[in-house]
């Protein structure tokens, strides 16, 4: 039987140049529940599905604030998102006390990705087996950027990680032109049907299972869970019977 | 210098036919020498040749091995073993896991440099993987010090690394000698480190190439938290001290070999961006920077003709004398400039692509 | 050299042995700087309604010996903001080379979002404490001044224990003596800064320094004064003299200058 001799660690290039425990843990990723982030020109939001592991216990967190500017949505392994959220909350303190000036975005961003390269050079590391996006209003502006547990990062203008995220991805490409112009509001839902998109059929969108981030100019990031949301699932999905005959295609129209 | 290299690739592995014309540009080299000792390990390989350097030869090797139709050479020496743990040669003396690295490389954009008369200008084929990354940003071309940047083709993550490491040795070089690093030290220290990261099979190489540009002061340049200038009769009196400075490239690989070059290449499309380079006469020195960024705006737009499908960015920087554009810094391409030349670049593919067609019809 | 990345391109052991911290345990007791050597006088400053002025002499003294008469004290960081320092010049140089590699940090990201001149006295503040935190302090007297991240005029300073303050008019050494009441005449307020034109603000502070020349044993008469605004940025002169001097008032004073009795 074929047997792939090198992925054993992070430190063996195959043949072809590609080192497989890294992109094992981009796998992990998949792993993970779908997240969606889009920005605007005022506007950063995040919006993310919670799974539980049984009926009566309690949503596995997916999006966690760092500063008050900013926050991550994650994807994969939960624990080692702690492991970097914790960092970059350090990190956006130190920033805070020592220059008084909140963190830019893409510093951090940078941050996390160098911590997660190096994890992929020395034997006895592993790679992060989790995807992060990380959202916010800075001295630029708004931005999101995507991490992937090779170190990779990038600055998006929206994207979907996680279990089934190409659909999301799909919908955010078709309504890619829309983004920047879009009002808080509109943003958010967005934010919510691209992630209704990569939802199996029997699933929902619901005030427990759904977290919503929003940061914007002048305005801080908010963590909204639970009945925050019944406004804004009611507003995304008020025609939710007609969608289910005529597919996605109201829901489109009024955006 | 390239004849040597292909007839090692000859007489070593007489498998392979590689072509004479083997298009390895044509390097200053200063710092390392390749001599003309053949790759024949069973006669003991003269004085100062360094292991490294005869890595070098052999990823070169593999370079030339890859543009030619099918290489089953390379892939039947696979699943020996010796390819499985970095730093550890093979019964005929090759370090396979810095080849691999080097395969890395091959699948990045294409980035080019070019040594100018007046400066020196680096290029990038950004290739744009996703419709929702945001256009301009996630810039690659990244500045060590004020009068030096670097770009890499390769593993992004890698490159990065490669990225912060030389502005440690930017920043350590001032706070020792208070002055900017020269080009000459920073390659010299990245090789260094680069070639650390082949020795030790707790690590992995590099899976980058780099290309560093830089200027080199030709004014004397004050020392760091000067705040005077001195007595100006007397004692401590100051002398005029010449000073060379000027535009310096070098390319740093995986195995940490590195070479002085008038243009670099690296990625994708190296073969076809070398070749173009070697049409322009670098070694002449007759390339002003102006003309210098028009040619590599082109030369990246000729080296994506073979991935035409994908969408790409392009990126530049450039860095000049004090007098000129830059005052010595490295910046990047102003936007005016930048589209003026893909403009250009865009004109040129065009009409190759015409003449082309004349001949098929013909 | 061994197998951990992180001790590759440090000194290496086979060669320089183990790191000798000898240094570090001298006998009797340690002891850190007591004192300044080469020092700087004065550093005055005023806000005015479009940015702020601030101004130095170019003299370095050792203790009072008029040594070095070139010495620039202003340093300007990035294109909105001045730090004027007064104290010691070799701790002056350290920290300007500490800013320096700052401002090469911020530059690695070409993102427009530089550091002001709010930022950098938080900065300068935290240095200077951890310095006298360390009983080790650095030993100057600093004034920051420039444009706050709204584009506000910003002027704060710092001392070697790391206190900072901010007002509309502020200086450093016998400055905080015989100028600041002069500036606080026409700026006593940041309502007054609203009335006060870049102009009169420059005039202000120019007679000032003539003041502290007249008064001041260890000042010159040559000076560098700079002018932060959001139009231009930094205007920084670094050869000024003190124009119309009168030494008619000294005439009568004994114990004044050459004259003793």
């Amino acid at each position: 039987m074929f047997r792939n001799n090198y992925d054993n660690d992070s430190v063996t290039f195959s043949p072809q140049g590609r080192i497989f425990q890294v992109e094992y843990a981009q796998e992990a990723v998949k792993q993970g529940s779908v997240v969606v982030g889009i920005v605007s020109k005022t506007h950063a939001v995040l919006a993310a599905l919670k799974r539980n592991a049984e009926e009566l216990s309690s949503y596995q967190k997916k999006i966690i604030p760092i500063d008050t500017h900013y926050g991550v949505a994650l994807a994969g392994l939960a624990s080692d998102a702690r492991v970097l959220s914790n960092f970059m909350k350090q990190q956006s303190l130190a920033s805070r006390l020592t220059y008084d000036r909140p963190i830019g975005l893409a510093e951090i961003t940078n941050r996390i990705g160098d911590r997660a390269q190096s994890n992929t050079q020395s034997y006895g590391k592993r790679p992060y087996g989790v995807g992060l996006l990380i959202a916010g209003v800075d001295a630029t502006g708004p931005h999101l950027f995507e991490f992937q547990p090779s170190g990779v990062t990038q600055e998006m203008l929206a994207c979907g990680i996680g279990a089934r995220s190409q659909m999301a991805r799909t919908y955010l490409e078709r309504n890619l032109d829309e983004f920047a112009g879009s009002s808080r509001e509109d943003l958010v839902k967005h934010a919510l049907r691209a992630l209704k998109e990569s939802l199996s059929q029997d699933k929902e969108l619901t005030v427990d299972n759904t977290s919503v981030g929003v940061s914007g100019v002048s305005e801080e990031f908010v963590l909204y869970e639970g009945h925050e949301l019944t406004g804004w699932l009611d507003a995304t999905f008020e025609n939710k019977e007609e969608t289910t005959a005529e597919g996605g295609e109201s829901m489109e129209v009024d955006s | 210098m390239s004849q040597p290299l292909s007839d090692d690739a000859n007489s070593s592995t007489p498998r392979d036919p590689a072509p004479s014309s083997t298009s390895t540009l044509k390097a200053i080299i200063h710092h390392s020498r390749l001599n003309n000792t053949n790759l024949n390990f069973s006669t003991s390989v003269e004085g100062p040749i360094s292991i490294t350097q005869l890595f070098i030869r052999r990823s070169r090797l593999s370079t030339t091995i890859e543009a030619l139709p099918p290489s089953p050479p390379l892939l039947s020496q696979h699943g020996t073993g010796y390819d499985l743990t970095n730093s550890v040669f093979s019964p005929d003396g090759r370090n396979f896991q810095v080849e691999y690295a080097v395969k890395a490389v091959e699948n990045g954009g294409t980035a080019i440099g070019i040594r100018c008369k007046d400066g020196v200008v680096l290029a990038l084929e950004k290739l744009v993987t996703s419709k929702l990354l945001k256009p301009n940003a996630n810039k690659r071309i990244s500045t060590i010090d004020r009068n030096m940047g670097v770009v890499s083709s390769g593993l992004l993550p890698d490159a990065r690394h490669f990225v912060s490491r030389s502005r440690e040795e930017a920043a350590s070089w001032r706070q020792m000698y208070k002055a900017p690093i020269p080009v000459s030290a920073l390659a010299d220290r990245m090789g260094q480190y680069t070639q650390a990261y082949t020795l030790f099979s707790s690590v992995r190489p590099f899976g980058v190439t780099s290309i560093i540009a830089g200027w080199d002061s030709e004014a004397e340049v004050g020392v760091d938290g000067q705040v005077g200038s001195g007595p100006s009769i007397g004692a401590g009196g100051k002398q005029d001290i010449k000073k060379k400075g000027g535009p310096y490239l070098y390319m740093i690989e995986p195995s940490g070999m590195y070479w002085a070059y008038y243009g670099a290449a690296t990625g994708k499309g190296r073969q076809s961006a070398k070749s173009e380079l070697e049409k322009l006469d670098l070694a002449a020195g007759e390339l002003s920077l102006e003309q210098g960024i028009k040619e590599a705006a082109r030369i990246i737009y000729v080296a994506h003709e073979d991935s035409k499908d994908k969408e790409f960015e392009l990126e530049m920087c450039w860095v000049s004398s004090l007098a000129g554009p830059t005052k010595g810094r490295f910046e990047e391409v102003p936007k005016d400039l930048r589209e003026e030349a893909e403009k250009l670049a865009k004109k040129a593919i065009e009409g190759d692509d015409d003449e082309d067609e004349e001949k098929m019809e013909t | 050299m061994d197998c951990h990345p992180e001790v590759w391109g440090r000194p290496r052991y086979e060669i320089y042995g183990d790191y000798d911290h000898s240094h570090l345990h001298t006998s009797g007791p340690m002891q850190h700087t007591q004192q300044p050597i080469v020092t700087g006088t004065s550093v005055i400053a005023v806000k005015f309604k479009d940015g702020v002025v601030i101004a130095a002499d170019n003299l370095a003294s050792y203790g009072s010996l008029a040594r070095f008469t070139d010495v620039k004290r202003l340093r300007k960081f990035n294109s909105q903001s001045v730090i004027g320092f007064g104290g010691d010049v070799s701790d002056m140089q350290y920290l300007d080379r500490t800013l320096g590699s700052l401002d090469t940090n911020e530059n690695y990201s070409n993102s427009d979002q530089p550091l002001h001149a709010r930022n950098l006295h938080t900065y300068l503040s935290k240095v200077m404490y951890a310095r006298r935190s360390k009983f080790d302090p650095l030993w100057n007297a600093i004034l920051v001044a420039g444009l706050d991240g709204e584009d506000m005029p910003f002027l704060a300073s710092v001392d070697l224990l790391g206190t900072k303050f901010s007002s509309p008019t502020l200086a450093t050494g016998f400055g905080a003596h015989l100028a600041v009441p002069i500036l606080r005449r026409t700026v006593p307020d940041e309502e007054a800064v609203q009335q006060t034109t870049k102009d009169q603000a420059v005039e202000l502070v120019k007679e000032s320094m003539k003041v502290l020349f007249y008064r001041d044993a260890r000042s010159l008469d040559n000076y560098s004064i700079a002018v932060i605004t959001k139009e231009s940025g930094v205007e920084l002169k670094e050869n000024e003299k003190l124009e119309n001097q009168s030494w008619a008032f000294a005439d009568q004073i004994r114990g004044y200058g050459t004259q003793v009795n």
